[in-house]
């Protein structure tokens, strides 16, 4: 009996030393990968959009992030504490944390590969909100104290943000904000060498310079961007090997689904997105690499309030709502991909409402508006979207449907940077638009996409106005109790719903294919574009 | 003596006299080749102007909304015999009603392209001197230019619409004619019939446009027919990379720019029925302008 027990044993023991050696991960190799659109910024401060944030991702640090499954984890920080009344926010840095030593070639860079201490991010923070940077994103931390001075250039520095000591940084707020340290993960918020920004000056956006795993080699436009390994690199593995494992990414820029698709299949590519043409295929061929999750996003036409027809128009914005079958469309024409959009906030999200009366597919309902709105006999506008044959699709399919009940949609398609620009600059009156969380609260939704004060790039691009949803928003961004904080979001989102500035269309589903060989690769819930390749590796 | 009546010299009656066009007419009616291109042509124009008559669909109509799957990507059938897309429209209709679409284009971006070539060619040739020199220039620069980039240049700046695309084509593409134009005219204006004509008090504008330029035309004619077939890959091109005709409007480009997407799929109906419209137009256009080449020159005359 003795003896066969050690004979299990022995098995046990052996199988797993089998195990183990198969997952020992092998380093080097090139990361083959692609982006639908060229970014446009690489400077942090700057970007606002996925395809950016997928490769600032790469080359940028934040002191906390967002892990595969949503939740706030350290990154440059090791831990925080938060006072009483969650006014002061105290971060304890991670030692030997360095700024990339060489980049674009193994030319050094003006920092010298410097170690990270807590006035690199005390200076960051008065970089990012300084007025001259105009960074859109630099209101999500406007609750630090003496923001609004430093913006309006009365103070030189940002009064709410010191270092301790080298390894210590502190936030204080000039009021309580909930979400504040899951908003420090958003892109924007990583550490800059000041030495190189300075250097660069104008140009930074073009020679980007981080802690990030990887370093920047080059960026060619429209056409490809490539990353190295950086050497220095903090993070080490389970066993304390050092990371990342790859030695370089490559991303290039194919616009094209359909090429992204054959390039996948012949394996110039380790990882894509699969359009609907071969999402059954993919499904089938590669059951064990295709994955998919519920992604916290929006997909939504955006009725510009400030311009005709949709200004002080209430009934023509609810009729676009009535007449579109979100339903079928999501069924015969995305595959059923998707989540058809009730409201703004996608499930799965604080605050999110099963309940929400939204808006059914009721075309005498749509044309009864459209009458009521002054538009008998229809009108004529134009939809203006991002060059994608995905939201061409969709594009395409409304039209249809709106020209049922009389309105007459004209597609009008503008490289991306061109469409987000106008777009930002309240020129559009019709536009397609997608929101995917920043950070997971509904604030972000809420309101960053709708509050008056953010009109504009800052993500109101409806440019929507109402002071009790103003209220009701601003509010909830203070309150720490969350039960009213879910109240107050359900009641401000019940408003939007009604008013209408947006279609809502479908909520967003991530879903990202690897090759078989690709290992260590997780589709995080935030979505694939938000993936980090410190720890990816292959098997071949 | 017997007196015989002289002889009347019969003269052979002369023969009735015979235009160019009537001669060119004549052999291309010999040209089985060229006939067959000009057959597809009309098939085609035919097409153009009764396609609401003989399509029994709406070509912008989306059968999923009321038949649901089953309309969606449909294979050939009775019903739909070059099947649905994926929005179950009707192909067979959209590809009728794409010969709209592409003739217009060509038709128009050819005329544009005439008027400009023929009137700047026309007085590079009979000028000459600095006039031709600017003109040629003119011509030299824009040729230099990668054509199909200029074209996208133009129309990216512009809004996205079928009256820009061929507009931009006409602008881009009046240099071959403005060229043959001025070849032409050149060793014509040294003709006697024109040193007629200005003897007899004619302005340089009668001479240019009542006296040379018909004699100047098969050049041009054969030029715009065989450009037809160009002129129609261009635009579907056009439309294939994202400008040009926006959708809804069946052309051509656009169904074998999504189409394609869905080849590999099995849904091959969608992008290959379309593809063999336009080759087939673009066969006949060159079939019939190469006939008309070999009927329009006097010097082929066997």
């Amino acid at each position: 009996m003795r003896k066969f027990t050690f004979f299990v044993v022995c098995i046990m023991v052996l199988s797993l030393t089998v195990v183990c050696f198969a997952e020992t991960p092998k380093y080097g190799g090139v990361w083959k990968d692609a982006l639908q659109q060229n970014p446009p910024y690489l400077d942090p401060a700057m970007a606002t959009d996925t395809t950016s944030a997928e490769i600032d991702y790469q080359i940028f640090e934040t002191l906390v992030e967002n892990d595969t499954e949503g939740d706030l984890v350290p990154l440059l920080a090791e831990s925080w504490e938060v006072n009483g009344d969650a006014t002061e926010v105290v971060f304890h840095l991670r030692k030997g944390v360095k700024f990339h030593a060489a980049t674009e070639g193994g030319v050094p860079t003006a920092n010298g590969g410097r170690e990270v201490t807590a006035h690199d991010w005390v200076w960051t923070f008065n970089y990012i909100c300084d007025p001259a940077t105009n960074s859109p994103r630099a209101y999500f931390v406007e609750f630090i104290k003496g923001y609004q001075e430093y913006m309006d250039g009365k103070v030189d520095s940002l009064a709410g943000v010191s270092a301790l000591d080298d390894y210590t940084l502190k936030f204080e707020l000039s009021q309580k904000f909930a979400p504040f340290v899951s908003v420090l993960a958003y892109n924007t918020f990583v550490v800059l060498p000041r030495e190189d920004v300075e250097k660069w000056d104008e140009n930074w956006n073009f020679h980007p310079v981080g802690t990030g795993p990887f370093t920047f080699e080059y960026w060619n436009q429209d056409d490809k961007i490539y990353l190295s390994k950086n050497e220095n690199y903090w993070g080490k593995d389970d066993n304390g090997n050092p990371l990342p494992y790859m030695d370089a990414l490559e991303f290039r820029i194919i616009e094209d689904y359909s090429v992204m698709w054959e390039e996948f299949k012949v394996e110039n590519l380790y990882q894509t997105y699969v359009d609907d043409p071969y999402y059954l295929e993919a499904k089938e061929t590669y059951a064990d690499s295709f994955f998919e999750r519920p992604q916290l996003g929006t997909f939504y036409f955006g009725m510009n309030m400030e311009l005709p027809p949709f200004k002080d128009n209430k009934p023509l914005r609810q009729a676009m709502n009535y007449a579109i079958n979100r339903e079928l469309l999501n069924e015969l024409v995305l595959n059923n991909r998707q989540t058809p959009a009730s409201g703004i906030l996608p499930p799965g999200m604080f605050g999110y409402n099963p309940d929400l009366k939204g808006y059914n597919y009721d075309p005498a309902k749509a044309r009864e508006l459209l009458k009521e709105a002054g538009y008998p006999n229809g009108l004529e506008i134009t939809l203006q979207y991002n060059t994608s044959t995905f939201n061409a699709r969709i594009a395409e399919a409304l039209q249809a449907q709106y020209a049922q009940i009389g309105i007459k949609v004209n597609l009008e398609n503008l490289e991306w940077g061109t469409h987000l620009d106008t777009t930002a600059n309240g020129e559009v009156p019709f536009f397609r638009m997608a929101w995917v969380c920043d950070y997971n609260d509904p604030d972000n939704f809420l309101y960053v996409l709708l509050h008056s004060e953010n009109k504009g790039a800052k993500g109101n691009y409806t440019r929507y106005h109402n002071p009790i949803f103003d209220m009701l928003t601003a509010r909830a961004r203070r309150e720490s109790d969350p039960n009213i904080r879910k109240e107050l979001y359900q009641e401000a989102e019940a408003i939007i719903v009604d008013e209408a500035p947006m279609v809502f269309i479908y909520h967003h589903t991530t879903d990202s294919l690897i090759q078989p060989y690709v290992q260590n690769y997780v589709l995080p819930s935030f979505g694939q574009y938000s993936n980090k390749f410190t720890k990816v590796w292959l098997d071949i | 003596m017997n007196v015989a009546e002289p002889k009347t010299t019969v003269i052979k009656e002369t023969p009735k006299g015979t235009s160019l066009y009537r001669d060119s007419w004549v052999r291309l009616k010999r040209n089985k080749l060229a006939l067959f291109g000009g057959f597809l042509v009309i098939i085609i124009i035919f097409l153009a102007i009764f396609a609401d008559v003989i399509t029994v669909y709406d070509p912008t109509e989306q059968l999923i909304w009321k038949e649901g799957a089953k309309a969606k990507l449909a294979s050939p059938s009775w019903e739909h015999p070059f099947g649905t897309d994926l929005f179950g429209r009707d192909i067979l209709t959209r590809v009728i009603y794409g010969t709209r679409i592409s003739l217009a284009i060509a038709l128009a971006s050819t005329i544009i392209s005439m008027i400009i070539g023929v009137f700047l060619g026309a007085c590079a040739g009979y000028f000459g001197g600095w006039v031709d020199s600017i003109i040629s220039w003119l011509v030299n620069v824009i040729y230099s230019f990668p054509f199909l980039l200029f074209i996208i240049a133009i129309v990216a700046y512009l809004p996205p619409s079928m009256w820009l695309t061929f507009i931009a084509i006409g602008c881009v593409n009046w240099m071959r004619y403005a060229r043959l134009i001025r070849g032409q005219f050149l060793s014509l204006r040294e003709k006697e019939f024109v040193e007629a004509a200005r003897a007899l008090g004619a302005n340089d504008f009668a001479i240019m446009f009542k006296h040379l330029l018909p004699n100047a035309l098969s050049p041009i004619i054969v030029n715009a027919t065989l450009g037809m077939g160009g002129i129609i890959m261009l635009e579907a091109s056009l439309t294939f990379l994202g400008f040009g005709t926006q959708p809804p409007t069946p052309s051509w480009g656009n169904m074998i720019s999504e189409g394609q997407r869905w080849l590999s799929s099995g849904q091959w109906w969608w992008a290959i029925f379309p593809g063999i419209a336009i080759s087939l137009t673009v066969l006949g256009f060159n079939l019939l302008g190469d006939g008309l080449r070999d009927a329009l020159d006097p010097r082929l005359k066997d």
